[in-house]
């Protein structure tokens, strides 16, 4: 054994002090279970080495003169022993001690050690947050560093809880400041998991405390105060989670993790501390005042921090910061903002961006305590601030194929396995422009290698080409899609040439040049979300990205309402919506406006839902001005004939017939090629899509009927409805089964007819129109909530082994405030207000999932050896007992 | 004889005798990765598969259709409606017709393992069915 003194010393005393603890106990551990096979500590002598630990393991406990916390451990020691006997413990504790008794230095600094409790933890979150900080290799081998038990992540992991218990026991309110929840948040940082639940754990009880006492007002205001407002908490929680988001979002998780989850419910408690604090002051008259320029407080290529100035006098008021999603080439009145931020503090953190890109922002503020009728938000000033300077795009290593290495600076890619394929993808997808990218294939000992560009649903373990979403040339001057050799292209690239790729994202269309030799088009009829891709065969092939080389106008377009812009602030939402519709609590004034906007725009029946080809399903707008084109129509386009769905985010939308959703054209692209002769009406033969006036009816008793004060006072009502949804939910189901529609595309008249109709709705509530019409948009707006917000809800774990179960249910006891399960609860509870339509999404969902896949043989033709081939005898079976009764009967 | 009472132990022979019992001797050992696989053969037309069908003793290559023809025939064979006297004859006698005219229950006399594995070796089937769109 060996003590690294400096290593231990360069912690705080603290930090020592658990580490002793933890030493000591696995030095107990260790005895007592020498103790438990039948040898006696009393009876039999230690081994020299055993001795030599214990007397090192006590002078150290003297050195750093914690002998008193050093006995006060012993009673978590207790707790955590508790097969243990007690005097057997005390026994080897005495002679653990023994020296330390004797000793005239030990009982000086016994004096000097009693510090008051609050200091401890202090400094025990000190150094927690030092080495979450500072260096996370270093909090690793903390937290592993014993002497006897393995150093794997089960033992630092109770080593944690052990440590955590140990804090657990210590007084709360001390840590109770803006500057410990800083820290904690610091903290969380770590990509130690057991630091990261211990931190959690912390901020949630301290959390749940402040809860109570604000609930209790037994806190003075400015303590709070400052703790909330003051404090950079939330922003950075904020930052953290949103990183987080992207990250998992990269993985292709179905939902995200436990972490993720717990956070936002952080986030989201912390807000409602916010909120109670200021609903507790009194309402003053503000005089309005404009928010100061933004400025940049710092730029990477991923990420913004802007901050702008207020007068000090404004606490009530809460910010919003908006980025706007533009897509190249869509029209610039469009522009839909999204809101990135909203809270209290003068400033935001945005991650997730992509670099060299101009985003244009706007901020504005809103009162907390403005009425509900006049609680509008003032956007004020706009602004643009650029990311800094970076290629658009790396390699991802979170999406490649197996035996594939990057470079550190992810702009290199080789292959380490031989004769198999394997893609990689690049870390952005384009969804709009022009992009252009060159490879430079720096080592390639065959003419077996890939470049093109693929979707995310692409299977990594295969060729570009190898499926229906991706697009490859091959270096043996093919081009492959479909798992099929299309044609003959361009040239015979490898070993040293440069490659260049063109995404005309415009038009859907794919095209190589070779050394700036141009081979022209190679594919047509692109559509989604596609990432720039390659793919190995041989050893040792090596692919490199090209500096200087990129001119991609289409980098960080984004779909608004697309996956990667549902953050934070909307999974609240849902769970808002969730807890009015249990009836938990009211729908607060941010929701109930959302819900007012929702239901409104569905009694007028403008919207029309479709399935775009990537991410989920969106609300098209079907009155627009469509360029001289009508909806339903079907017509020529670059990309084959479609029928002219609509309008949305200033985006023209088509359906193209194909099974994976609507794909659009930008107004521009429309105009340029009308003149080309597309854009012109056709007849495909086909019965038109569009049925007599769906939805451009509108209702408009309901609508004159329907202001805000009578909404409020319907959903009002709603808490007593679990029952009542039910009805309307089988009868909506019903309805969209008659009429071959999805729930979200039956327009109000319709469906409203159906509830009368079927009589359910006429007995339970009062037969109004206008309460069944609330009711019901609130409903189809929770689904769709449901839906979109969904990963934030799903909870559950892999559990494999028992094993495995036990130590997340450890793991999970730290933090009884985000315990799991909760939402699961909530959607069972809730299970009668959702559609079948959205069981069978989500159902599909899990499917998708869920699936296993096949390694794919050598040979296509052949099986893959993991496909499990059974015999079965019909004869046999036909000839049983029970099939000739039948057929004798 | 083959009334439920009598099939509290299900002897090898009977489970041979019907396709649903081949397949279950065949299956249900298998790991739920094993049984959450998809693949589709280029020959099968987009039939996504988690297990390949020989039938013995035909000529016949499964290439999607003998695969469906499983799904086809097990369920039937479970549901077979053959009440002579009120007495449900059935190799399987896993569900029990009711009054209704299409709606079965579950045998509540089938309470030994290998009947109980039988009923979770049927919801089984069904994910393989829903997950494969057969």
């Amino acid at each position: 054994m060996r003590f690294d003194r400096n290593h231990l010393l360069c912690a705080s005393i603290d930090a020592e002090i658990i580490l002793i603890i933890l030493q000591a106990r696995a030095l107990l551990a260790q005895i007592l279970q020498a103790w438990a096979v039948g040898a006696i500590v009393n009876l039999r002598p230690l081994h020299s080495i055993e001795r030599e630990r214990l007397m090192h393991v006590s002078q150290l406990t003297i050195a750093s003169g914690s002998y008193d916390r050093y006995r006060a451990s012993t009673a978590v020691l207790n707790t955590y022993l508790p097969s243990v006997d007690l005097p057997v413990l005390e026994l080897i504790l005495k002679r653990l001690c023994l020296p330390s008794r004797s000793d005239d230095v030990a009982s000086s600094r016994l004096e000097q050690s009693c510090q008051p409790r609050e200091r401890l933890q202090g400094q025990c979150l000190d150094s927690l947050e030092f080495f979450a900080l500072n260096d996370p290799a270093a909090a690793n081998s903390w937290f592993a560093f014993n002497i006897t038990l393995p150093r794997d992540g089960t033992e630092a992991r109770s080593t944690v809880i052990f440590s955590g218990r140990a804090l657990k026991k210590m007084d709360l309110v001390s840590s109770c400041s803006a500057e410990k929840l800083c820290q904690l948040a610091g903290a969380l940082r770590t990509k130690h998991k057991p630091l990261k639940a211990l931190a959690m754990h912390f901020m949630s009880r301290n959390l749940r405390f402040l809860c109570t006492r604000v609930h209790a007002r037994s806190v003075s205001k400015a303590f709070l105060h400052d703790m909330v407002v003051s404090s950079d908490v939330q922003l950075q929680l904020r930052s953290d989670l949103q990183m987080r988001i992207n990250f998992e979002r990269r993985q292709r998780r179905l939902h995200f993790s436990e972490y993720v989850v717990g956070l936002a419910e952080l986030i989201r408690s912390l807000s409602r501390v916010e909120t109670r604090l200021l609903c507790t002051k009194k309402v003053e008259d503000h005089e309005i005042t404009m928010i100061g320029t933004p400025r940049l407080d710092g730029a990477t290529p991923n990420s913004l921090r802007i901050a702008w100035a207020t007068p000090a006098l404004q606490r009530t008021r809460i910010f919003k910061l908006e980025v706007a999603d533009q897509v190249h080439g869509a029209s610039e009145a469009s522009a839909t903002y999204r809101a990135i931020y909203r809270g209290l503090h003068a400033g935001a953190i945005i991650n997730g961006l992509s670099p060299s890109r101009t985003y244009f922002f706007r901020v504005g503020f809103e009162y907390l305590h403005a009425t509900c009728s006049n609680r509008g938000t003032n956007m004020v000033s706009s602004f643009n601030f650029s990311t800094e300077h970076a290629p658009p795009f790396i390699f991802d290593a979170l999406n490649k194929g197996p035996a594939i290495v990057l470079s550190k600076e992810s702009t290199q890619a080789s292959f380490c396995a031989s004769e198999s394929w394997a893609t990689i993808l690049g870390s952005a997808p384009f969804i709009s422009g022009c992009n252009a990218w060159e490879l430079e294939i720096i080592n390639s000992s065959s003419l077996y290698i890939f470049v093109g560009a693929a979707t995310r649903e692409t299977d990594l373990a295969t060729f570009l080409g190898g499926d229906s979403h991706s697009w490859g040339y091959i270096g043996d001057r093919a081009l492959y899609h479909k798992r099929t050799k299309l044609k003959l292209y361009g040239e015979r690239f490898g070993h040293g040439d440069t490659i260049g790729v063109l995404l005309n994202m415009d038009y859907g269309s794919l095209s190589f040049s070779k050394n700036s030799v141009d081979f022209g088009m190679a594919f047509d009829g692109i559509m989604g979300e596609v990432y720039p891709a390659i793919a190995f065969y041989s050893k040792g092939q090596q692919v490199a990205l090209v500096e200087n080389s990129f001119h991609c106008p289409g980098a960080g377009d984004v779909l608004p309402g697309s996956a990667p812009t549902f953050n934070f602030d909307q999974s609240s939402d849902v769970l808002d919506l969730m807890s009015a519709m249990l009836g938990r609590e009211p729908l607060t004034g941010r929701s109930l406006n959302r819900a007012y906007r929702y239901c409104q725009s569905w009694l007028r029946g403008c919207y029309y839902r479709v399935k775009s080809c990537c991410g989920p399903e969106m609300q098209v707008k079907r009155e627009a001005d469509c360029a001289n084109l009508s909806v339903g129509q079907y017509v020529s386009t670059p990309r084959g004939n479609a029928c002219v769905l609509g309008d949305a985010f200033g985006l023209l939308w088509f359906d193209f017939g194909v099974n994976n959703g609507a794909w659009f054209f930008t107004y521009a692209t429309v105009r340029q090629n009308a003149l080309r002769g597309y854009f012109r009406a056709v007849n495909p033969g086909l019965p038109n899509k569009e049925k007599k006036s769906v939805g451009l009816h509108t209702y408009t008793r309901c609508i004159d009927g329907m202001t805000f004060a009578h909404f409020h006072r319907h959903v009002r009502a709603l808490s007593q409805g679990a029952e009542v949804n039910k009805h309307i939910v089988q009868s909506i189901d019903a309805a969209s089964e008659l009429h071959e529609t999805c729930a979200w595309n039956l327009d109000a008249p319709t469906l409203i007819a159906h509830l009368d109709d079927t009589g359910l709705y006429s007995g339970v509530l009062q037969p109004t129109h206008e309460s069944a019409a609330c009711r019901v948009s609130l409903i189809l707006m929770f689904n769709e909530d449901l839906l979109r917000g969904f990963p934030f809800l799903v909870n559950t774990h892999d559990h494999h082994q028992q094993n495995c179960r036990k130590q997340s249910a450890m793991i999970s006891g730290l933090c009884p405030h985000v315990s799991r399960g909760r939402y699961r609860s909530k959607v069972t509870l809730l299970r009668g207000s959702i559609f079948g339509d959205t069981k069978h999404k989500l159902f599909r969902l899990f499917a998708t999932h869920t699936m296993t896949r096949a390694k794919r043989a050598e040979d296509d033709y052949d099986y893959p050896e993991d496909l499990p081939q059974i015999v079965i005898n019909r004869l046999k079976a036909t000839t049983s007992p029970a099939m000739i009764n039948q057929e004798a009967s | 004889m083959c009334d439920g009472s009598s099939y509290n132990m299900l002897p090898q022979g009977h489970l041979s005798s019907s396709l649903f019992g081949q397949l279950f001797n065949e299956l249900h050992f298998l790991r739920p990765v094993s049984l959450r696989m998809g693949y589709t053969h280029p020959m099968d037309d987009g039939q996504e598969r988690t297990f390949k069908v020989k039938f013995e003793g035909e000529g016949v290559d499964d290439y999607g259709g003998p695969y469906r023809e499983v799904f086809a025939q097990a369920p039937s064979e479970l549901q077979m409606i053959n009440t002579s006297k009120g007495v449900s004859k059935c190799a399987l006698p896993l569900l029990l017709p009711t009054h209704e005219d299409d709606r079965f229950i579950v045998n509540p006399k089938m309470i030994s393992d290998t009947p109980l594995n039988m009923y979770s070796f049927i919801g089984q089937l069904m994910g393989i069915a829903l997950r494969c769109k057969v």
